[in-house]
């Protein structure tokens, strides 16, 4: 899981660490280094948590995913409408004018994709994504209420200097023991 | 392009450029590389960089103009110990024909020292087998940052006279299919991590 500089980082993170996570990648760079890994491990569910702001920063790789279609990526994108962790977290993002980050997935070439406005919906789309062949896009519009300043300071559970480490020894390993696996199974 | 540890596979990232051209219809050609087209230079890197994380020998090839816009994830890579090696046409090197290319020529080269990435401006197409082995090594060798190799704009576009309108097409496709034919050798002598 890759996911963009924002809110998303800090729930995701209380909720479990998995060493196969890089928290607050730099704004347009979330989905393009998560592509790279779901082509380049195909087995593996590969996930990219993106906010509207870090999309619209790089949007362009919306065709790239549609050229090259991982079935193994899922792009989730939480849509509040603002820049919300940066100064005073009042400047919107374009989504507020009118832009449709999933009407731009469409445009790109992608076809599974979904704007989800509730909890229930987003689990239903969430659960269709882990079932059927992707890539997927997701929107969920998201309100403004879960701004990190006002709920005190946050840590993450690892330093980006050491996060490409860790992942990087845990992709081998995780592979090196599936091949193993399947070579013993053979 | 990329080349995993387990050789099973290979692939590289690339956006368009003059000078590699010949090197990437060749990969396309072939197909034995992993090649994958992006939209944005500082796109493929982040591809490229993604693909080392599982286990991939990450190249990204482009134009110098793409440095321009990559700054920010090479930093990353860097900050996050994340390389991969970067194949650059064109540079700030002589021989560059069109004013048009003058801010890419200006901005590629001081990026490059400016986030101390080593790197290795090419002259001679002798020397490209060894340069790309020695760079792979560099980036797999423990710097843990992205290397790069920049290829003077005549290194694979060597001075052939030809006349219009295949002077493009010649002069492109032709030097490189002799320089980089074998570049599958180039990661041949590189041991398996």
């Amino acid at each position: 899981m890759i996911i963009s500089p924002g809110l998303a980082n800090y729930p995701i993170a209380e909720a479990k660490d998995e060493p196969l996570t890089l928290y607050n990648m730099d704004m347009p760079y979330t989905t393009p280094m998560a592509l790279g890994i779901a082509l380049g491990w195909p087995e593996r569910k590969v996930i990219s948590i993106e906010g509207d702001g870090s999309l619209l920063a790089g949007p362009g790789v919306l065709s790239t995913v549609a050229r090259y279609q991982p079935k193994n990526l899922l792009m989730f994108v939480f849509d509040n409408g603002a820049y919300l962790t940066t100064g005073s977290g009042k400047a919107p993002t374009a989504t507020v004018f009118g832009t449709d980050i999933e009407q731009l997935g469409r445009a790109a070439g992608l076809t599974n994709t979904r704007t989800v406005h509730d909890l229930d919906a987003a689990t239903k789309a969430v659960n269709a994504a882990f079932i059927e062949p992707g890539p997927w896009l997701i929107v969920a519009k998201v309100d403004k209420q879960d701004r990190p300043a006002e709920r005190g300071p946050h840590t993450l559970p690892m330093y980006v200097y050491e996060a490409g480490l860790v992942f990087h020894r845990a992709a081998l390993q995780e592979r090196s023991v599936k091949n193993n696996n399947a070579t013993n199974l053979g | 392009m990329t080349v995993s540890s387990q050789r099973e596979s290979t692939s590289r990232c690339s956006c368009p450029d003059s000078m590699l051209d010949g090197v990437e219809q060749l990969i396309l050609e072939r197909g034995d590389i992993e090649a994958y087209q992006c939209s944005r230079e500082d796109e493929g890197i982040a591809m490229a960089m993604g693909a080392f994380l599982v286990g991939k020998r990450p190249v990204a090839l482009m134009e110098g103009s793409g440095i321009g816009m990559s700054a920010l994830i090479l930093a990353r890579g860097i900050v996050q110990k994340t390389p991969t090696m970067l194949i650059i046409g064109h540079n700030s090197t002589l021989g560059e024909r069109y004013d048009y290319h003058g801010a890419t020529r200006l901005v590629a080269e001081p990026v490059l020292r400016a986030l101390s990435i080593p790197y290795h401006v090419l002259y001679d197409p002798a020397h490209i087998r060894n340069v790309v082995i020695e760079a792979q090594a560099t980036v797999e060798g423990g710097s843990a940052c992205p290397s790069a190799s920049s290829c003077r704009a005549t290194l694979f576009a060597r001075s052939e006279r030809v006349d219009e309108p295949n002077r493009r097409a010649s002069i492109h496709r032709r030097p490189a299919q002799r320089c980089c034919n074998d570049y599958q050798s180039w990661f041949g002598e590189l041991p398996d991590r």
